[in-house]
C-alpha cells in the first residue's frame, strides 16, 4: 500500500486531469473569492464608519460632571435627560408626624447636596462610589400622603388625582406613593449608590412603595439632544418644548394664565406603559409609521421629510382619506388648544418577563407640567377616546406627585411647606 | 497548435467548472439574503356589493363590503362620492366583524359613484381603496376624478413608494463583497492562466 502510493505515477510530475485537480481549484478559487468579498466588503464598511466616527471622552470626563443641587427649582426637570433614571416612590409610615417629616426631608436632601457634587452622603459605607456623580440628579416629588402628613388643609395644594382611563389596568403595587426619588445619572452605579444612600437614610421613616428603573441610550451613543427612541423604535417626544424657551417655562412652570400649585414648582405625571412588543412584531413597518403617524427613520411625520416638520393633517392619499389618519397617535395627541402642552421625560423599562413570557417592556412615562388638569388629563382623555397605539400599549402603573421648588444651602427640598 | 489547443482545454476544465459555480452561488446568496419581501399579513377586501364596475338598474340603499378578517373596531369609514366630488353616505359605516356597511342617501340619480373606504386591519395596519359602479342604463364610466394626485384605483400605501424600494435596497457592504468575490476569483484564475501559460513557455524552450 505504502509503495503504491509512494510510486511516482506514470508520465513523471504530469498532474492527472481528473477530480483532485478540480477540487483543488474549486477549493482555492472559492478562498480567492472568499477573501476577495470579505477584503472589499470591510474596506467599505471601514470607509463610510471613518468619517462619522467621533468617539466621546474616554477619560472619564463625563463621570465627574456635575449638576448643581441648590437652586431656585429642582434640578432633574430641565436638566439633560441622563442615560439612566429610577423612580422610587416611597409611602410615609403610619403616624408620621409634621416634625418627622421634616427631618426626613433635611436629611435626603442633604445626601442629595452631596452625591450630586461628588461627595459621600452622611455615613457613606460605599464613599468610593460618589466619586463619580456624572451628571446625577435627585428629584423630590410630593404625593398627596405627604400633604395630609402637613395637615388637611395642606392637601388642596397637593397634586391632583387622575381621573379613571378607560385603556387603563394599573396594579396598585406600581401606583401612587407619598414620596417620590427621582434619582437620574449618566452611570447606573452612581444610580444605585445614591437609590442605596437615599432608601438607607429614610428606611426608619417609610417604606419603599414601588421602584422603577429605566435607562436612554448610554452617555457618548448619540449626539447629546438626540430625541429619544423607545423600544417600539419610535422617536418618541419630538414635540417636547426646548428647555430653556419660553414655552417650556410657561408648560412645566406656568403662567399668570394657569400658574403652578407654588412658584419654580411644577407637577409630575409618572405613567408606566405596558408595551406589547410581541404583537408589535406582527405589523410591518408602514403600519407601524400610521399608527403613530411619523416616520420610524427619523420621526418626521408621515406628510415632512424631517423630525420638526410640521405634520399637515389636511394631506391626503391618493384614496381621499387623511396621510395622517384621525386615529394616529400623533393626531390624537396634538392639542386643539395650544395651553394643552406636557414636557416630557421617559425612560425605557426592560424587566424579566412573566412566565411563558419572552418580554415585559415599556416606557416609564415622566411628564412634567403646571397643571395637570388642564395641560395632561385632555391628552390622556383623547388618546383614551382613539389611539390606534392602544392596541400594543397598556398603562399599568400611574402616580401624581408635586414637584416643590428647589433649595438654598442650609435648606431643604419642601422647606416652604414648613414655614 | 496542438498545444494551443491543449492549454486552453486544461485551463477552462479545471478553473470555470470548479470556481465560476461558486462564485454564481455565492452573488445568489447575496442577493438572495436581501431580496426577500417583508412579510405581510394584512386584511383584504374579498368581495362588494355593488361590485367592482357593477351597473346597477335600481339605485342601491348600501354599500356592502367583505374582508377576509374580523376588522378592529376603529378608524374604519366609507366614502361614495358622484362626479361632482358629493359624498352621497347617509350616517356612519357599521362594521360587523369582517363586514363594513354603509347607508346611502335614497334615491341617488344616475351616474357613475365610487366608493372610497378606509379601515384598520386586525393588525393593526390601516388599508384602504375605491372602486367604481354604475346606477342607471344611461350613466357612463370614467367620469370620475382621482380624489388625490394618483390614480383612483391605486392601491393602498401607494403614497409611499419609498417603502417598496427601501425594502430591496441591497446595502453597500453585500455589493461591495459581490465585487470582491468576483475580482478575487478573476485573481486567482488569471493567476492559473500566467502559470500555466510561463510553464509552457518554459517547456517550449
Amino acid at each position: 500500500m505504502v509503495d503504491a502510493v509512494g510510486t511516482p505515477a506514470p508520465g513523471g510530475n504530469t498532474p492527472p486531469p481528473g477530480s483532485g485537480l478540480r477540487r483543488r481549484h474549486l477549493l482555492f478559487g472559492g478562498a480567492a473569492a472568499g477573501v476577495g468579498a470579505l477584503a472589499a466588503a470591510g474596506a467599505q464598511l471601514a470607509g463610510t464608519a471613518a468619517p462619522q466616527m467621533q468617539v466621546a471622552s474616554e477619560d472619564g470626563a463625563n463621570g465627574t460632571r456635575t449638576v448643581p443641587f441648590y437652586a431656585d427649582r429642582q434640578a432633574g426637570v430641565g436638566t439633560a435627560a441622563q442615560a439612566h433614571g429610577v423612580f422610587v416612590a416611597l409611602d410615609l409610615k403610619t403616624g408620621t408626624t409634621p416634625e418627622r417629616l421634616k427631618s426626613l426631608l433635611k436629611l435626603l436632601s442633604d445626601d442629595a447636596a452631596n452625591l450630586t457634587q461628588g461627595k459621600p452622603a452622611l455615613a457613606d459605607t460605599e464613599g468610593e462610589l460618589a466619586v463619580r456623580p456624572a451628571r446625577l440628579t435627585v428629584t423630590f416629588g410630593f404625593g398627596p400622603g405627604l400633604f395630609r402628613v402637613l395637615g388637611p388643609e395642606r392637601v388642596q395644594a397637593g397634586p391632583s388625582v387622575l381621573p379613571a382611563f378607560s385603556i387603563d389596568k394599573l396594579v396598585p403595587e406600581l401606583s401612587g406613593g407619598d414620596l417620590l426619588l427621582q434619582i437620574c445619572a449618566d452611570d447606573p452605579l452612581t444610580v444605585a449608590h445614591a437609590q442605596r444612600m437615599l432608601l438607607k437614610d429614610s428606611r426608619s421613616f417609610t417604606t419603599v412603595r414601588w421602584v422603577q428603573s429605566g435607562f436612554r441610550r448610554a452617555y457618548g451613543t448619540e449626539q447629546s439632544g438626540t430625541t429619544m427612541r423607545n423600544l417600539f423604535g419610535q422617536v418618541d417626544g419630538t414635540s417636547n418644548p426646548a428647555p430653556g424657551s419660553a414655552e417650556f417655562e410657561r408648560v412645566v412652570y406656568g403662567d399668570d394664565g394657569m400658574p403652578a400649585w407654588t412658584p419654580n414648582g411644577t407637577s409630575l405625571v409618572i405613567r408606566r406603559i405596558s408595551m406589547n412588543l410581541d404583537k408589535w412584531d406582527e405589523l410591518d413597518k408602514s403600519g407601524r409609521e400610521e399608527a403613530v403617524g411619523r416616520r420610524l427613520a427619523n420621526g418626521a411625520p408621515l406628510t415632512g421629510k424631517s423630525e420638526h416638520d410640521e405634520p399637515d393633517f389636511a394631506a391626503v392619499t391618493p384614496v381621499g382619506f387623511p396621510v395622517i389618519a384621525d386615529f394616529s397617535h400623533l393626531r390624537r395627541a396634538r392639542p386643539e388648544d395650544s395651553s394643552q402642552r406636557i414636557f416630557r421625560r421617559a425612560f425605557n423599562y426592560d424587566s424579566v418577563p412573566g412566565p411563558g413570557g419572552v418580554s415585559d417592556s415599556g416606557l416609564i412615562f415622566a411628564s412634567y407640567q403646571a397643571d395637570v388638569q388642564r395641560q395632561f388629563v385632555p391628552i390622556q382623555r383623547r388618546l383614551d377616546e382613539l389611539d390606534l397605539l392602544n392596541l400594543w400599549t397598556t398603562p399599568v402603573g400611574s402616580a401624581v406627585f408635586a414637584i416643590p421648588p428647589g433649595c438654598a444651602p442650609g435648606g431643604f427640598v419642601g422647606d416652604g411647606l414648613f414655614a | 497548435m496542438a498545444r494551443e489547443s491543449l492549454r486552453i482545454s486544461s485551463w477552462r476544465n479545471p478553473g470555470l467548472s470548479g470556481a465560476i459555480p461558486l462564485a454564481v452561488v455565492v452573488l445568489c446568496l447575496a442577493f438572495g439574503l436581501v431580496a426577500a419581501p417583508p412579510a405581510s399579513a394584512h386584511d383584504q377586501l374579498v368581495s362588494s356589493t355593488p361590485s367592482t364596475g357593477e351597473r346597477l338598474s335600481a339605485p342601491p340603499s348600501g354599500i356592502e363590503l367583505k374582508f377576509s378578517a374580523p376588522l378592529l373596531t376603529i378608524g374604519h369609514e366609507v366614502r361614495v362620492v358622484d362626479a361632482a366630488s358629493n359624498n352621497w353616505v347617509q350616517g356612519e359605516s357599521v362594521l360587523d366583524r369582517g363586514t363594513l356597511t354603509q347607508p346611502l342617501a335614497a334615491d341617488l340619480p344616475t351616474g357613475e359613484y365610487q366608493v372610497r373606504w378606509r379601515v384598520v386591519s386586525s393588525d393593526g395596519h390601516p388599508i384602504n381603496g375605491s372602486y367604481t359602479f354604475l346606477v342607471g342604463a344611461d350613466a357612463t364610466a370614467g367620469a370620475i376624478a382621482a380624489p388625490g394626485n394618483a390614480a383612483p384605483d391605486a392601491p393602498a400605501g401607494s403614497a409611499e413608494p419609498k417603502e417598496a424600494t427601501a425594502a430591496v435596497r441591497i446595502p453597500e457592504w453585500l455589493i461591495a463583497a459581490a465585487l470582491g468575490a468576483v475580482a478575487g476569483l478573476a485573481l486567482y484564475l488569471g493567476w492559473g492562466v500566467f502559470k500555466r501559460r510561463r510553464r509552457s513557455g518554459t517547456r517550449g524552450e
